[in-house]
């Protein structure tokens, strides 16, 4: 196990020095920079702008600013955020987390619903259920995330009020409210956001553990597990499912990712304060610091995410193990 | 003669295959995999069902078994209608009437341990728990020929011939009164074929059980078996006692069948089956 961590370590570095290099490229190869952008004020001079563009070292050539850059971040610097007038690092540390508790409460509701409707389909393929069901999920796939987001926003926002419209917080109330109160209101906020990211994962991974556990059923020790007298919940939940979730642990990998993604769009519409709506922001203002370094949160979500993946697959079959 | 009520009779057993339609609308005809069989078995007895592949042995055991479902016909086993009964007095009723498959690899749950494949059937149908069904799973092992710490194993760490002693520890389990044998030596090496041969003979010794034994040759059938039935293309073209089958098979199937018996003298193999006789 020691050895696959070391291993696996090695292999996302190089993965991420290899997507940051070429992000460096393509983020320098846009047209404009952070200065000839967020200055617009027509007051401001050409000379302030070249001077501002001197401070930061982008009057170089790109492979000094490259190798700069790089030395800088093995020191674990990552430069000043223009775009928000902060260290990157101090950025990150705020929003990161926010990031996290959304994708983290869609990757789990999403998980779990989406294995639950998935072996549930598989258990009755074929049935009016399973085709209703399926019918509904395809549809969920072919909608994008941000017409689920406004639908959820005009439904439940802004018609019924059962949740806020936007924002993680009750800017108004919450810091006079109690430990309690906040958490309620922070969860009241997390609802839509997640559920909308939650719902995509859920109909992306029942399609594939629909399949997976359909897969299984024919198998030799699916009929020993019936011949024996098992129940048929018992067939099902403790001898398919458990020789169903090879797939899902790559999808697992791969979604987080996807995720990673998909949270750019939804927070900019629930204006949710985490990675997303950070790099939105930072791309349109061409803050080369701030982009670079979300670049690197995902790769190395990518490199986490596969190596999370594989670690699974040894966990849930016990034929893997001695391949590591 | 055996005079007591058979404990499994199976009477006019037929199990179709339907036909399917391709996505271009060409028919596959129907397969009749058994047609008309009846047999009986009493308490105790072992009987041998030989045949070539693709005669309609399995397919006529998971039709004993209802895991597919027969077309017609009647199964009674210990005096019940198996074809009447409904999901979950079937499932109830698997207790008493098990089977160990032909290939014990695919056959075992490879994500649980040999413990806990053995302790299915156990927890399945309530019959101990806790450490009663710990030690129900030991005595297994031992009985099996198995050590207790292979428990902890999973099936794939094991050989061909120890994991069919798990599936037919597993059969045991539940301490059935019929078990099925479907070919359940037929994937070992020879010399593992006989050792597993003689501890079915022993177990049935020890617990008064009563096998279908399924082959594809006659080899090992003397060994076990009391009555051989020769099924032929879905039917049983021929039934008697071993020495009857050995000494004067009337279809030619049969003969076919003993003749690809290696026995190193012909004549002292018959003259052995003579003195079997009872």
């Amino acid at each position: 196990m020691r050895r696959f961590l070391i291993v696996r370590a090695a292999q996302a570095m190089i993965v991420v020095a290899l997507v940051v290099t070429l992000s460096f490229v393509l983020v320098h190869a846009a047209p404009n920079d952070p200065f000839g952008l967020s200055f617009d004020d027509p007051n401001i001079t050409e000379q302030v702008r070249a001077r501002e563009r001197a401070k930061f070292g982008y009057d170089r050539p790109l492979g000094e600013q490259y190798i700069r850059w790089i030395g800088a971040i093995v020191r674990g610097d990552l430069g000043v955020s223009h775009s928000n007038g902060r260290p990157v690092a101090e950025v990150l540390k705020q929003v990161l987390p926010n990031t996290a508790l959304l994708m983290g409460a869609a990757l789990f509701v999403g998980l779990v619903g989406g294995v639950a409707v998935g072996t549930w389909q598989a258990a009755r393929a074929g049935t009016v259920g399973d085709r209703i069901s399926s019918a509904v999920t395809m549809i969920t796939l072919s909608v994008p995330e941000f017409l689920l987001a406004l639908a959820a926003i005009g439904l439940l926002s802004v018609r019924w009020h059962l949740f806020p419209v936007t924002g993680m917080v009750d800017v108004a109330m919450h810091d006079t409210m109690s430990f309690g109160g906040r958490v309620v209101d922070t969860l009241r906020h997390l609802v839509l956001p997640a559920s909308t990211l939650a719902l995509v994962v859920i109909a992306a991974v029942s399609r594939y553990q629909r399949t997976a556990v359909i897969a299984v059923l024919p198998d030799d020790f699916i009929r020993t597990a019936r011949a024996t007298g098992a129940s048929e919940r018992r067939v099902l939940w403790r001898h398919a499912f458990p020789n169903s979730l090879a797939p899902l642990c790559a999808i697992v990998g791969l979604l987080l990712p996807a995720l990673f993604g998909g949270a750019v769009f939804v927070e900019k519409i629930f204006g949710w304060p985490g990675m997303g709506t950070t790099m939105v922001n930072a791309v349109l203002g061409r803050d080369y610091p701030m982009v670079l370094a979300g670049v690197i949160c995902s790769g190395v979500l990518v490199a986490v995410g596969s190596a999370v993946a594989d670690m699974l697959a040894m966990v849930i079959d016990p034929r893997l193990e001695r391949l590591s | 003669m055996i005079t007591t009520m058979p404990l499994l009779d199976v009477r006019d057993l037929t199990l179709v295959y339907p036909s399917r339609y391709t996505l271009l609308g060409t028919e596959t005809g129907a397969t009749r995999a058994v047609d008309n069989v009846s047999f009986t078995i009493h308490p105790g007895e072992t009987l041998a069902l030989v045949g070539e592949s693709g005669s309609g042995k399995s397919s006529l055991a998971r039709a004993i078994l209802r895991l597919v479902e027969p077309t017609s016909g009647k199964i009674v086993f210990d005096g019940v209608d198996l074809r009447a009964l409904d999901r979950p007095a079937l499932r109830l009723m698997r207790r008493h009437l098990q089977i160990v498959f032909q290939d014990p690899g695919p056959a075992l749950n490879p994500r649980m341990t040999v413990a806990a494949l053995i302790r299915e059937g156990i927890d399945a149908h309530a019959i101990a728990r806790g450490a009663e069904a710990d030690e129900r799973v030991g005595r297994l092992l031992d009985e099996v020929g198995l050590r207790r710490t292979d428990g902890a194993r999973y099936p794939h760490e094991l050989s061909g011939g120890q994991r069919q002693r798990i599936a037919i520890a597993r059969a045991l389990a539940v301490e059935p009164k019929l078990v099925v044998l479907d070919e359940a030596v037929s994937a070992l090496d020879v010399t593992v074929q006989a050792q597993v041969t003689d501890l079915l003979a022993s177990l049935q010794r020890d617990r008064g059980l009563s096998y279908l034994f399924i082959a594809h040759n006659l080899a090992l059938v003397e060994r076990i078996a009391s009555r051989v039935a020769v099924m032929y293309l879905g039917r049983i073209v021929e039934h008697g006692t071993v020495a009857q089958i050995y000494d004067s098979p009337t279809h030619p199937h049969t003969r076919a069948l003993l003749d690809a018996v290696p026995v190193p003298d012909p004549r002292r193999h018959a003259a052995r089956t003579v003195q079997d006789q009872p």
